[in-house]
């Protein structure tokens, strides 16, 4: 003998109202997508027959019988309506239902989904009352169908004649009243049900108007350009609360049915957002309200965006608030970015002046872009701003002063070397931030004739002049000790003139140079163990060779000094608490050897002050 | 706090995954060592160890770890040990990726880690499946095996993988050990939308590329392709998975968009220090560039020149030049790997190139 699974109402009930719904504001949704279901399939069905004249309604009625008794709300449409049968297999077989609609079948789509959104009503309501009439079949009666929330049901027809279509009755339950409210129902209608083509009317007490009388702005024809823009933006404001920049009509058609079509409009933000916010979007799948989350929608770089976009091919998740990751939904993304992508392109044509305030706002969405797309790097490069040792320009500026791009690959190396370069007049590019390297890797490849050069510390102090050649002796001697100072810290040192005058050394060290050094500093208190793992790490970074250098200023009156002076103590000393202040002066932190260094020498220093006075 | 500091930990904060927030996060280092701020230097470290999970900086998250250890064990009820648990898996596939780490450090490590998972409790699971992790690089596959049966039996534990990635690795394991059909079922959450976190599917999909390509699942493997590429193209971190993906697109015969991944990706993998993530690119750069080969100037124009190349030719036969150098540091770096394991497996993935030409051809 089979048995079959008995299912727990109340359990599921819970399971929907805590783990797949957001709220219980999604009956209205789920009422009025069983009412748009049903009167597409009376659609299908009236047009099978070859009749016309039909148009599909939906009226939501709030009916207060006695103060103090609970309101009840009706949903009425004139859509298909329900057979006898029809009621008993689509609660038979809730569940199962779902995977017929999931094979697109026609008038079942309808049923598929019918029963699980009567069960979202239980959220709000103890008793469900169904009263129908098919339209398919004239001959059938009219059925009423009660369902309450511990599982049980009945079934009767009804003597009477009733118009074909559907009318679902709520009374409501303790503490739901908040969803029986007049004012909060027609705000929901219009949230979920806006968009849709069927008229929506909310009667309660003497009102009786008509929810969803306009078109959409983006579905509406204007005169010109700037009165729909203007129009866009009111939209906007209306629906986000905030003033938008600019607003993008959106409107693909694809030629792959199943991917359907988008249409909408993307606002752009009139401030700059954060890169990892997640901005609130509107998002409608078949003219009802989807979801405010429209991450998955957007190419990673359209950050810059809020969406109003109704799509009619996409797959929703099983709690139709998202959609499901999937080819269509790829295409989709692509066919939006497509859309931002020419708007952005449009601008630098024919508006240059207002993508430039949208550059100012917007300059991560732009980088990013451009690093995505090559047609776009090549229009938009030379508008787009950096930092520089000689003060923020755009890229354009950059080359037209300069001609070939140079920079500095990492934040710190461009700290290391800016004050130095600029003091020679060398304009050096901060491609430390977000997006730059990448522009800067991409543009020999893109631009005619384009040159970049990585510029190193090295690089920089290559580029110093040597000393006089009168001082070439002292100057050999000053190296060589403090090469012998300093070959215990890996680091070189050498001698060269640079500016500013000041400045009586310059540390640089590379990226690679910064990793030995922390792997060291990391090494000093590590067990032994993870010491040993750190110390394989990479096979050079226990070898003696330096990873650093130290470029002593010729210019400088202290170097003079030490140039002038035998070698002595004193100029040991003096060598070693001027590498530790060009350390401190880098930001690099001491290591314990380095900041004994620092102690004994000041201590010393002080000594043979005191020494000398005396 | 320091308000430099606060400024710096605000604006890492609001970065994405990204080599800028890793210099952000350095840069929170250098000050707070500076100022001699144990508390904040252990939290810019652990967020440079989280960090660099996604951002393919593998060396420095095995110094910052290091650190944070150390501090742990000097410290532990400041610092408890259990904080910082979850990261020790991620470092024992790190020390995996540097052939220069030798086989008694990875297995003094992972029982290190052994022990120190055990003195918060029973964690079979998550030991197992590093163990089975370590047994596959050392090619190990009797040991593999009986691991990755005592892995499935073992009850999920507080320091166990997120579901995705655990039936990732599950996944992944039964396709090293080629159980192709059995590792494909074991993703089909994954690779269905069912299940994910921050790498998984793009890891799961970038893996059964070529297994699909040999099962002849060539439409479902495209579809992998489309769905998994963008996941992993901004991110270096997934260099190994960019890899796969140049390699299907060589076998499905569409090198004009191998080239682009190549030319897209070659920047960062040269930059790369993770000695594995290069020999992977390099592997698929050789696969691509031995095709070009045979039609030069067909498909699309190598990005070869600039100035941090590290090998030099003629101008017309730049990529002649690319790939007897890349072959030569792929071998190179096969024969480390080879070395520190105990096995030819390295090199005969790259000498397997030469069958694995057999099965390209366009798709229907």
């Amino acid at each position: 003998m089979d048995h079959h699974f008995q299912v727990n109402l109340k359990g599921l009930i819970d399971l929907l109202s805590n783990h797949l719904y957001s709220g219980p504001e999604v009956f209205v949704r789920e009422l009025l997508q069983n009412a748009v279901d049903a009167i597409r399939a009376r659609e299908i069905d009236e047009a099978e027959k070859e009749q016309k004249g039909y148009k599909g309604e939906i009226v939501l009625e709030l009916i207060r019988k006695q103060p103090g008794k609970p309101a009840t709300l009706v949903i009425s449409e004139n859509g298909i309506g329900l057979t006898e049968e029809e009621i008993h297999r689509l609660l038979a077989t809730i569940g199962e239902s779902s995977k017929r609609a999931s094979k697109g079948e026609g008038p079942t789509d309808f049923l598929g989904q019918f029963g699980i959104g009567l069960l979202a009503c239980f959220l709000v309501t103890d008793e469900i009352v169904v009263v129908t009439r098919s339209a398919r079949d004239r001959e059938a009666p009219a059925m009423e169908w009660r369902g309450r929330a511990d599982g049980a049901y009945t079934i009767k027809p009804l003597k009477g004649a009733l118009d074909a279509g559907t009318q679902v009755f709520l009374t409501c339950k303790e503490g739901a009243e908040e969803w029986f409210d007049a004012a909060r129902l027609e705000e929901l209608a219009r949230g979920y049900g806006g968009l849709l083509p069927y008229p929506i009317r909310l009667i309660a007490g003497k009102s009786n108007r008509q929810i969803n009388r306009e078109l959409p702005a983006w579905r509406r024809k204007f005169a010109n350009q700037a009165q729909r823009k203007k129009a866009l933006l009111e939209l906007g404001k209306e629906m986000f609360e905030q003033k938008f920049f600019d607003a993008i009509p959106l409107n693909i058609k694809h030629q792959d049915i199943q991917a359907g079509e988008i249409d909408g409009v993307a606002f752009v933000l009139d401030h700059a957002p954060q890169v990892t916010s997640k901005p609130v979007h509107r998002v409608y799948l078949k003219n009802m309200y989807l979801t405010e989350r429209a991450d998955n929608l957007l190419p990673p770089w359209a950050y810059f965006v809020k969406l109003v976009v109704n799509t009619s091919g996409l797959k929703p998740t099983a709690s139709r608030e998202g959609f499901q990751e999937d080819q269509r939904l790829l295409k989709a993304r692509d066919e939006i970015g497509a859309c931002l992508k020419s708007y952005l392109v449009d601008l630098s044509h024919n508006d240059p002046e207002k993508l430039a305030q949208l550059i100012s706002l917007h300059e991560l969405t732009l980088k990013a872009l451009a690093v995505d797309d090559d047609e776009f790097y090549q229009l938009i490069l030379d508008w787009l701003p950096v930092e520089t040792s000689l003060g923020d320009m755009t890229l354009g500026e950059y080359r037209q002063r300069h001609g070939a791009l140079r920079y500095s690959p990492t934040v710190d190396e461009f700290r290391q070397i800016s004050q130095v370069a600029s003091a020679q007049g060398i304009c050096v590019i901060n491609a430390g931030y977000i997006h730059v390297k990448k522009l800067m890797d991409k543009f020999p490849h893109l631009i005619e004739g384009g040159r970049v050069e990585q510029v190193d510390s090295s690089d920089l102090t290559n580029s110093f002049s040597g000393i006089p050649e009168s001082r070439q002796e002292a100057g050999n001697r000053f190296e060589d000790l403090a090469n012998k100072v300093l070959k215990a810290f890996q680091c070189h040192a050498h001698l060269k003139c640079f500016a500013p005058a000041e400045l009586p050394c310059l540390y640089t060290i590379s990226a690679e140079g910064l990793l030995r050094r922390s792997v060291q500093q990391t090494m000093d208190i590590a067990k032994p163990l993870w010491s040993s793992v750190l110390g394989s790490l990479s096979p050079s970074s226990g070898g003696p060779a330096p990873f650093a250098s130290l470029c002593f200023n010729f210019n400088n009156p202290i170097v003079q000094k030490l140039l002038e002076s035998p070698p002595r103590e004193v100029s040991r000393r003096a060598i070693e608490l001027l590498y530790v202040q060009a350390l401190l002066l880098g930001h690099h932190p001491l290591q314990a050897r380095e900041m004994k260094l620092l102690n004994e020498g000041l201590l010393g220093m002080i000594e043979a002050g005191l020494v000398s006075q005396s | 706090m320091n308000r430099d500091l606060q400024e710096i930990w605000d604006q890492v904060d609001l970065l994405p995954l990204c080599q800028t927030k890793v210099a952000l996060i350095e840069q929170g280092i250098g000050l707070a060592d500076t100022l001699n701020d144990l508390e904040h230097g252990y939290n810019f470290r652990l967020e440079l160890v989280n960090c660099t999970n996604f951002t393919g900086d593998n060396d420095k998250a095995l110094v910052a770890f290091a650190w944070l250890l150390a501090i742990s064990d000097r410290y532990p009820e400041k610092f408890p040990e259990a904080h910082i648990l979850w990261s020790y898996k991620w470092m024992i596939t790190n020390v995996l990726d540097f052939p220069s780490i030798s086989r008694a450090q990875i297995e003094e490590t992972m029982a290190d880690l052994a022990l120190r998972f055990e003195r918060q409790g029973p964690s079979s699971k998550p030991i197992l499946a590093l163990r089975c992790k370590i047994a596959r690089e050392f090619g190990e596959w009797d040991q593999v095996k009986h691991y990755l049966t005592l892995w499935r039996k073992a009850p999920r534990v507080g320091l166990s993988d997120c579901l995705a990635c655990d039936r990732n690795s599950m996944a992944q394991m039964n396709g090293a050990l080629k159980r192709y059909k059995t590792g494909l079922k074991i993703a089909e959450p994954i690779l269905t939308g069912k299940l994910s976190c921050n790498s998984v599917p793009h890891n799961t999909y970038a893996y059964f590329l070529e297994v699909l390509v040999r099962l002849g699942r060539h439409r479902e493997a495209l579809r992998f392709h489309e769905l998994g590429y963008p996941l992993v193209k901004d991110d270096s971190g997934h260099v190994s998975d960019i890899a796969r993906h140049l390699i299907f697109l060589v076998l499905i015969q569409d090198l004009a968009k191998a080239t682009q991944v190549f030319n897209r990706h070659l920047g960062l993998c040269l930059a790369s220090r993770v000695p594995s993530d290069r020999f992977h690119f390099f592997r698929a750069g050789v696969f691509l560039l031995r095709q070009l080969a045979k039609s030069p100037s067909k498909f699309g124009k190598l990005q070869l020149s600039g100035r941090d190349l590290p090998w030099r030719g003629e101008k017309t036969s730049d990529s002649h030049a690319a790939l007897g150098w890349m072959e030569k540091e792929a071998r190179t770096l096969a024969e480390q790997f080879d070395a520190r394991n105990g096995h030819s497996r390295n090199r005969d993935e790259l000498d397997g190139l030469v069958e694995m030409e057999e099965l390209i051809r366009p798709l229907d």
